[in-house]
């Protein structure tokens, strides 16, 4: 071999060297001192500067730890967690809410204060047999609770009992504004069937004149999602887009405007409304789906951000995430086996169109090998069950059952 | 009550319409390799807590301004190692542990998927005998009921530790012999060197011109093997020389250079020993230089060596392994390299693409190591 030869040889081992150095060099993962004393390590709340609700909440705190049992106290910590896990969509604040309820959170009676503050709790955490139990006490005890047939019937309509949602949200009648009333109804009815005339007369009402502008807020999302359950895109998109411009920390609106604009096959547009440091794992989820479509330079780490994010979740036996999981397993790394294990599992718990929708597409995609399709369609069978009672319009649900149908 | 209704509106429909998009709160434990140490058994512990779950327990933010600076984790720092040491217990077959951290001076701060995070290193010493070791955790329950201590052990099992579940039974393998503790700090030596991108660059910067010699400023090829090799052995032998005493130096706590700015500086080394190799200004002396540079780097390998699980028993075992296996890993490395060297150092190619080319990228990825510790940029895919 000539020295030419070897040379070339060495630089070719040196590049591949050089390169593979740059691709695998991770320092995020080690342990580190930082240099200066004002470098920021983390940031425990939205924005910056101080936050005056947290420095608000921890004031009750310390007021109720002179008075643990205070349930008018414990009450007013617990919905402010309860808020702020709203806005933020941070689980720890919840828990929090948790602990401030700590002296009625095993009891089997609680009073009605606390009673319906833990039925918020286990929703959130999707629990919903044992929130359904906590509000059923609830609105025996206090018919006329607005906030416990509100949360009965989302936790009735995440259950898939559209009849029981429709009639607790009949009971708001004058107890809540008509507008609170129809976009309480309004997903039960366009999921089993209703939907159109429940979106003229929630449309309506949400440009009245004189409604509570938190209301109508509100009342526009669901208008939203209505909308594009009924196949309307262009007015799911403008009202979405009306939602955000009036109340922009809105983050479960914003998730909803881009699984639309991804739908539509506008990625780029997705970019822009969700920021590249963005903190909400529901929303990088979307922006990973964006940046992965548009070719976006920071797809890989933030695939790998939402790995780690899923990881941590499982470690801990987290059941909250099945849906989101699903969906990442899905779209983002294409697995379609795996994604349609945990959307098997997430449908069981919760049962609204976004899971019937990952079970089918998951089980189309598995179908494709005549090996599994017999599997994948008994694994999906649930979803289409659901599908032939409800008529649920969705067009993204009649294509994957379609897809799922058509397969060998 | 009107704006409670409100909220509840906004809250009963918002939490059942979405996932939480946070995770709730988890600590890491993980369980280091058990050493005899004085008749009792010392096992090394990590615990990473989140910054945000010790500021929920102790308050970290002192200026209350929503954020966590390295500044208040310092000085929250003694509050915190006993809110750690008071919310974890180990006994052995019914004999406490005693439990401590032995690492002065404030932790290290490590990201997980969910934020910064304080890394403490604890010690239990048992004596109660037995391969089995119980753990007691009550860390954060009464202020958040969803927390969770991971705790990994030996072999990747997974216990969790939860409000109901505050005490688990965890294997213990058998203390390491001192001699398997020098074996196997050697292989953590090797490993290092292959597998630390920055070093094997550094290396490799210096190795370049190894067979060349420089004449009225252009690069000839060496004559012979024997002045090369000579030249290549006194250049790693200084580097090896040199980051053995800092090593050495770290590991007994003699002294300490924040990690951020060794990286960073490890980095500067880099860039600089290419360009060297382009315009040179040291020659003749690059043992010199590469003594130098080596107790810079010397540094940058104490926070593998942290991750042994140091004593003052092991410690020399560890430090003389360590290095050794560095200088064999090294060592391997040039072996392949000269003969290849010198028989290409001859060619065009040799001089151009290699020595030239190979520096000029060795400066680019190192410069952009160096912007990006520098300054926490992302300029490499990761």
């Amino acid at each position: 071999m000539s020295g030419r030869r070897i040379g070339l040889a060495a630089a070719l081992a040196l590049t591949a060297t050089v390169f593979a150095a740059a691709r695998r060099y991770r320092p995020d993962d080690a342990p580190f001192r930082p240099l200066r004393d004002d470098e920021v390590l983390e940031r425990l709340a939205a924005g910056t500067g101080a936050d005056p609700e947290l420095d608000a909440t921890r004031a009750l705190e310390r007021e109720l730890a002179r008075a643990p049992d205070d349930l008018s106290i414990a009450a007013r910590v617990a919905r402010r967690h309860i808020e702020a896990a709203r806005q933020s969509g941070d689980a720890r604040r919840l828990s929090y809410a948790e602990a401030a309820l700590g002296p009625w959170w095993s009891q089997s009676a609680p009073p009605l204060g606390a009673l319906v503050l833990r039925a918020t709790i286990r929703q959130s955490r999707h629990e919903f047999d044992r929130a359904l139990d906590d509000l059923d006490a609830a609105v025996r005890l206090a018919p006329g609770d607005v906030q416990a047939w509100l949360t009965r019937a989302a936790v009735l309509t995440a259950r898939a009992r559209y009849d029981d949602a429709r009639a607790s949200c009949a009971q708001l009648a004058g107890l809540a504004s008509p507008l609170v009333s129809a976009s309480c109804a309004a997903p039960a009815e366009a999921i089993s069937g209703d939907g159109a005339a429940a979106r003229t007369r929630l449309a309506i009402l949400v440009d009245a004149p004189g409604a509570d502008p938190r209301e109508r807020s509100w009342a526009r999302s669901v208008l939203g999602e209505v909308s594009w359950l009924l196949g309307d895109s262009l007015r799911a998109e403008r009202d979405l887009r009306a939602t955000l411009a009036a109340d922009p920390a809105d983050t479960y609106t914003r998730g909803l405007l881009c699984d639309l604009l991804l739908d539509l096959d506008r990625p780029g547009e997705v970019l822009t409304l969700v920021a590249s440091d963005e903190v909400n794992e529901v929303l990088v989820l979307r922006r990973a789906i964006a940046a992965r479509r548009t070719g976006a330079p920071d797809a890989d780490a933030l695939a790998q951000r939402l790995a780690r994010h899923g990881d941590a979740l499982r470690a801990r036996g987290d059941q909250t995430h099945q849906r989101e999981e699903a969906r990442r397993l899905l779209v983002l790394l294409e697995q379609p086996q795996a994604a349609l294990r945990e959307a098997q599992a997430g449908f069981k718990v919760q049962t609204e169109p976004w899971d019937a929708r990952l079970l089918l597409e998951a089980a189309a995609l598995v179908a494709r090998d005549p090996a599994q399709a017999a599997a994948a369609r008994a694994a999906a069978a649930p979803a289409l069950t659901w599908l032939a009672r409800t008529h649920c319009p969705w067009p993204p649900l009649a294509t994957a059952a379609k897809a799922l149908e058509g397969s060998p | 009550m009107r704006s409670w209704v409100l909220l509840a509106v906004a809250v009963a429909l918002t939490l059942a319409r979405g996932a939480s998009a946070h995770k709730p709160s988890d600590s890491y434990l993980r369980l280091g390799a058990p050493r005899s140490e004085a008749g009792a058994l010392r096992v090394p512990l990590r615990w990473d807590v989140a910054l945000r779950d010790l500021d929920r327990a102790l308050g970290l933010d002192a200026n209350h301004d929503g954020t966590i600076t390295w500044g208040e984790v310092r000085a929250g720092d003694r509050p915190a190692r006993d809110l750690l040491l008071r919310h974890l217990g180990a006994t052995q077959a019914g004999v406490p542990c005693a439990t401590s951290i032995d690492e002065p001076g404030p932790p290290q701060i490590v990201r997980h998927s969910d934020g910064a995070y304080a890394v403490y290193a604890l010690s239990l010493r048992c004596a109660g005998g037995g391969d089995a070791l119980e753990l007691a955790y009550s860390l954060l329950f009464d202020l958040d009921p969803q927390h969770r201590g991971l705790l990994r052990s030996h072999g990747d099992e997974v216990t969790v530790f939860s409000r109901t579940t505050r005490v688990a039974s965890v294997f213990l393998p058998a203390a390491a012999a001192p001699e398997g503790r020098l074996v196997g700090a050697i292989r953590e030596g090797v490993h290092h060197i292959w597998t630390g991108y920055d070093h094997l660059l550094f290396l490799l910067a210096l190795l370049l011109p190894a067979v060349l010699r420089r004449s009225e400023g252009r690069w000839l090829p060496v004559e012979r093997l024997r002045p090369a090799v000579i030249d290549v052995l006194k250049v790693v032998t200084a580097f090896t020389a040199a980051h053995s005493v800092t090593l050495s130096l770290a590991a007994l706590g003699a002294l300490a250079l924040p990690s951020a700015l060794v990286e960073s500086a490890i980095a500067l080394s880099v860039v600089l020993a290419a360009l060297n190799n382009l315009w040179p200004l040291v020659r003749a002396d690059r043992w010199v230089a590469a003594f130098a540079l080596g107790l810079l780097h010397g540094f940058g390998f104490s926070s593998t060596l942290s991750d042994l699980g140091l004593d003052r028993v092991s410690l020399l075992p560890t430090l003389v392994g360590f290095n050794l296996g560095v200088e064999l890993g090294q060592a391997a490395v040039v072996a392949v390299f000269v003969p290849l060297a010198f028989a290409a150092r001859r060619s065009r190619f040799y001089r151009l693409g290699a020595l030239q080319l190979g520096s000029v990228l060795i400066a680019l990825v190192a410069t952009a190591w160096l912007v990006e510790r520098a300054f926490g940029l992302v300029l490499l895919s990761r």
